[in-house]
């Protein structure tokens, strides 16, 4: 971070607008993010991004084959929230706790992410309860070493996340724990009281079998009734339907009589609305309504592109900032260490190891972790070579302080920000590196993802459906665009000196 | 320079070594692993006879019993071109072979059917040994003839069946196994087994040779159908080269002029609209634009312009060279039809460098028009054209070529996904295909060939730098 970003500005126009009267003390985070709101090519990434982070989120509220609401034989039940597995949970209740917090006046950036962070670490054991009591030699036989290694190293990291975040409490950190504890406290009781525990045999199709068979008296939809595994093999034939169109219209036989029986069609339900049953974007060749896959799979590209991204800049910070520091023989061993890390050919790596180790969420965010660390070590190398010579550092060590504190409280701060450009980068990288993967046919097979749908498009004998191309494909295209996007915005906005061209 | 570059080649092999131990230890360390796929075809539940012979078999070509960093150890040996000698790959001269063929030939006590397979026993056993063939003969004719020891065992595999066990027992003693003297011919039939199959086996031993450290030819090892490592990377290295060379060209060409052109009209439209549209360009991922290339321009119910997979046509055996006026009208001949299989190929591999070119052109090409000796150029009179042509272009193109060097790893990753989508039988495809087939020894090849090529671009890229740049120098 050069000295010029870190001089307070001038009152901006959206300053006075909207009533701040001075131009306040922001964090050297915040007015990034302040001037990156100033782009419109950084608002439209934002805006994407937001909008997959809401489908991701909020995927099963938005399409399910459970019913928000369930009537039958007088009895009302919420499918839904049964079949509510504990990711859906944590997401729910870890993205609330975000955005009450955004809207919290007069709290410091730090604060408001201790909190958050806080909030993610204990709502976790309380979501997994469900799952963690259903017998630990069984999930362990369920899961597989490698997975349980991996998942303990990831909760591992996430747990010592607030250990670093807590250094960046200042001065309210009493208020913050105050306002945790009011976040945390109801929905643990809620969590205690109905504990998260969906049912093993999930039977998708029961409710429209109900419905058809009339012993459902009343039944409340997502806004798209389909879940993205539902192959829907209750109905005659759905495989590879156009978007907007419905499950089969209504056939004769060669008697002249209906195909199937008459509830089968559309028009049977003259009291659904009409998009409720329609296929928005089609469906895929198993039958599984597109748009709800397409909903479910941002999830994946999203927790893809930050996990793998944040294990990369752990790594990377982590590295680069011991070789920057010490040099010498540590910067000597680094770069060989660099050196090789850079040549392996990645894409061919992760291949190996999906083939190999078997398809797996969490083993390809390690390795796309693991792999792309290089570039953040590199250049958070360059910035503490400059650093470590600054008088502010040498003061603090002469102080006394300890390492860490001298590395990640001083020196990292204003080292960061060519870090947070590539990272921008990296999660796009990491997207595609994941579709690409699932489009060769090595990503997970029951989940839905944006490149193994794409995979889809070509059917046998050289058909070509287009709805399966073009949305996925051009989901992943947005997203990889808009975290460039962003990329190039902060690029711009980080560096007070980036030449205006031709001046 | 010299220095320079001999210094940067020693430090290769330590980053080679790196990589190569990288990813051989994640493989040899995934459960089940290596060969796995093989082992276990047509989803046999239990193992047969067969499929023993086939793990041992296994076990044995690729020392899968050993350690994983003898292993390791054992395949640097093999690729290494200063190392031990692999007994399977001692040269026999044909003298010594012709000499033993004509010594079993006349020898009574070998039967008649088994002689081809006796020869090839004694050759192996004498590569094994490392002792001089007709030393094994004068051994292997005496324990035939008087009594098989422990030294036929020894020849008969780490886990020798049931059946193969009582036929040594019964060659041993000319007694069946309840006693019974055995008759001649029975006996040479029990012969013929037991040599066929130590001929068998001892044609799977293997073992490095460490009194024979020499400089040899490098070996890749074979894949697990069987092929050289090298004559599959062989074959498929020339057609992602290809492909990639034609590529460049085409992509540097297109990138110079739109560079140009947005740097002359600088803010302009035509310049803030190319360069949204190169960053879009940039993100549109390849997967996307291949299947789209094939959905809408391959395609019968789209517009069926070119071909969908491969890079020739199925007759294209039988076409000319050029293109020619047949009999059938015109006939596009051998070179157009490889061409027209290439268009989208290409087009999907390049786009993607092409943006990138474009906007690095640009930016070159800005900052030297906003430099003072251009601005000197405008002063003394200079016109315009000769401005941005003589002075200006000339400075900017040198950061283009010395990334020329960074585009080619780049590409190599891209031809995986291409030639997946297109089915050209490249690295890419020779890649992706071995890491389904868990198939060790191309993965490893492959990775070397990878690592050899990344780190031959770096060091490109660098003399480049100083070749184009004056002002860098290593010395």
């Amino acid at each position: 971070m050069t000295q010029a970003a870190i001089q307070p500005e001038p009152p901006k126009a959206a300053d006075i607008v909207s009533g701040a009267e001075l131009p306040f003390r922001r964090s050297v985070l915040g007015r990034i993010v302040y001037q990156l709101l100033g782009r419109w090519g950084a608002r439209l990434g934002l805006l994407w991004m937001l909008i997959v982070a809401f489908f991701a989120v909020f995927a099963p509220f938005l399409a399910n084959s459970h019913p928000i609401l369930f009537k039958a034989d007088s009895q009302w039940s919420s499918p839904l929230l049964k079949h509510l597995t504990p990711v859906d949970v944590i997401l729910v209740v870890f993205s609330l706790a975000v955005i009450l917090l955004f809207f919290l006046k007069k709290m410091s950036f730090g604060n408001r992410c201790a909190i958050a962070t806080w909030v993610l670490a204990a709502i976790i054991p309380f979501a997994c309860w469900g799952e963690i009591s259903r017998g630990w030699s069984q999930w362990q036989e369920a899961m597989g070493g490698v997975t349980l290694m991996v998942i303990t190293l990831m909760l591992g990291t996430l747990l010592a996340l607030p250990l670093v975040l807590i250094p960046l409490v200042s001065s309210t950190r009493m208020r913050a724990k105050i306002v945790t504890v009011c976040l945390l406290l109801p929905i643990a009781v809620l969590l205690v009281v109905y504990p998260v525990q969906p049912p093993r045999a999930v039977v998708m199709s029961q409710y429209r079998e109900a419905l058809r068979a009339g012993d459902a008296q009343y039944v409340l939809y997502t806004l798209i009734p389909y879940s993205p595994t539902d192959r829907m093999r209750d109905l005659p034939d759905a495989r590879l339907l156009a978007p907007g169109t419905y499950p089969k219209q209504q056939e004769l036989n060669d008697d002249g009589k209906p195909k199937y029986p008459e509830h089968w069609t559309e028009k049977a339900y003259p009291d659904e609305p009409l998009g409720a049953r329609m296929h928005l974007m089609g469906t895929t060749a198993y039958g599984e309504d597109l748009a709800s896959r397409m909903i479910h799979a941002s999830r994946i590209a999203l927790s893809i592109g930050f996990i793998a991204t944040g294990i990369a800049l752990f790594l990377g910070v982590v590295i680069g900032a011991l070789m920057g520091y010490f040099s010498g023989l540590v910067d000597l061993i680094g770069m060989r260490l660099v050196e090789v890390f850079s040549s392996i050919p990645t894409i061919y790596l992760l291949i190996a190891v999906v083939a190999f180790y078997g398809r797996n969420l969490y083993l390809m965010m390690v390795i796309i972790g693991l792999t792309g660390w290089v570039g953040y070590a590199m250049f958070t190398r360059a910035e503490f070579l400059k650093l470590r010579q600054m008088d502010y550092v040498q003061a603090a060590r002469a102080c006394g302080l300890p390492l860490w504190s001298v590395l990640f409280k001083h020196m990292l701060p204003n080292g960061v920000a060519p870090v947070l450009v590539s990272a921008s980068f990296g999660i796009a990288a990491a997207i595609l590196t994941e579709a690409t993967l699932s489009f060769l046919g090595l990503g997970l097979v029951d989940e839905p993802s944006w490149g193994q749908m794409l995979n889809q498009a070509r059917g046998l004998g050289g058909s070509f459906f287009w709805w399966i191309a073009i949305y996925p494909g051009g989901a992943i295209f947005l997203t990889v665009f808009a975290y460039n996007l962003v990329g190039e915005a902060l690029r711009d906005a980080i560096d007070p000196y980036a030449q205006k061209p031709g001046t | 320079m010299i220095n320079y570059i001999i210094r940067r080649l020693f430090l290769m092999v330590p980053t080679l070594l790196g990589v190569t131990a990288v990813v051989f230890f994640v493989m040899a360390m995934a459960p089940g692993g290596f060969a796995g796929s093989l082992l276990n075809q047509g989803g046999a539940q239990t193992e047969g006879e067969e499929a023993r012979r086939i793990r041992a078999y296994m076990m044995r070509r690729y020392g899968l019993d050993k350690p994983v960093i003898v292993q390791y150890g054992r395949w640097l040996n093999q690729v290494s071109p200063v190392g031990f000698v692999n007994s399977s790959n001692v040269e026999i001269d044909d003298e010594d072979r012709e000499a033993v063929e004509s010594k079993v030939a006349s020898d009574a006590a070998i039967p008649q059917g088994s002689r081809r397979a006796a020869v090839e026993f004694i050759l192996a056993a004498s590569r094994y040994e490392d002792r001089p063939v007709m030393e094994v003969y004068q051994h292997f004719g005496m324990e035939l003839e008087v009594k098989p020891t422990d030294w036929f065992r020894e020849y008969l595999g780490n886990t020798p069946s049931e059946r193969m066990l009582t036929t040594l027992a019964s060659v041993q003693n000319g007694t069946d196994a309840d006693g019974k003297k055995l008759d001649e011919q029975t006996l040479m039939r029990l012969r013929a087994d037991l040599i066929d199959e130590m001929s068998f086996q001892a044609s799977t031993l293997d073992r490095v040779l460490f009194n024979r450290p020499t400089f040899k030819k490098p070996d890749l090892g074979r894949s697990l159908r069987g092929r050289q490592v090298s004559q599959l990377l062989g074959e498929s290295l020339p057609i992602t080269l290809l492909l990639n060379i034609i590529t460049i060209p085409v992509v540097y060409v297109l990138a110079i002029i739109i560079g140009i052109y947005s740097a002359k009209h600088h803010g302009k439209f035509f310049d803030i609209g190319s360069g949204f549209l190169l960053l879009g360009l940039w993100c549109v991922p390849v997967i996307w634009a291949g299947v789209l290339l094939i959905g809408y321009f391959a395609n019968k119910d789209y517009f069926k312009w070119f071909p969908t997979a491969g890079l020739h046509s199925l007759d294209a055996d039988t076409m000319s060279f050029l293109p020619s006026w047949g009999a059938n009208g015109f006939e596009r001949g051998w070179l157009v039809d490889m061409l027209w299989h290439m268009v989208l190929p290409v087009l999907c591999l390049s786009y993607g460098s092409f943006a990138v070119l474009a906007k690095l052109a640009r930016g070159a090409l800005l900052e030297n028009l906003s430099a003072d000796y251009v601005r000197t150029a405008r002063a003394k009179g200079v016109d315009g054209r000769t401005v941005l042509f003589r002075h200006a272009f000339r400075n900017s193109i040198l950061p283009l070529i010395t990334v020329v060097a960074s585009i080619l790893p780049m590409m190599f990753v891209g031809s995986v996904v291409v030639e997946t989508i297109f089915s050209i039988q490249g690295m890419g495809k020779l890649s992706v295909e071995a890491a389904f087939m868990k198939d060790r020894e191309v993965v490893m090849g492959v990775t070397l060939l990878g690592g050899i090529l990344g780190l031959a671009s770096y060091l490109v890229r660098d003399i480049l730098y100083a070749l184009a740049d004056p002002r860098v120098s290593y010395e």
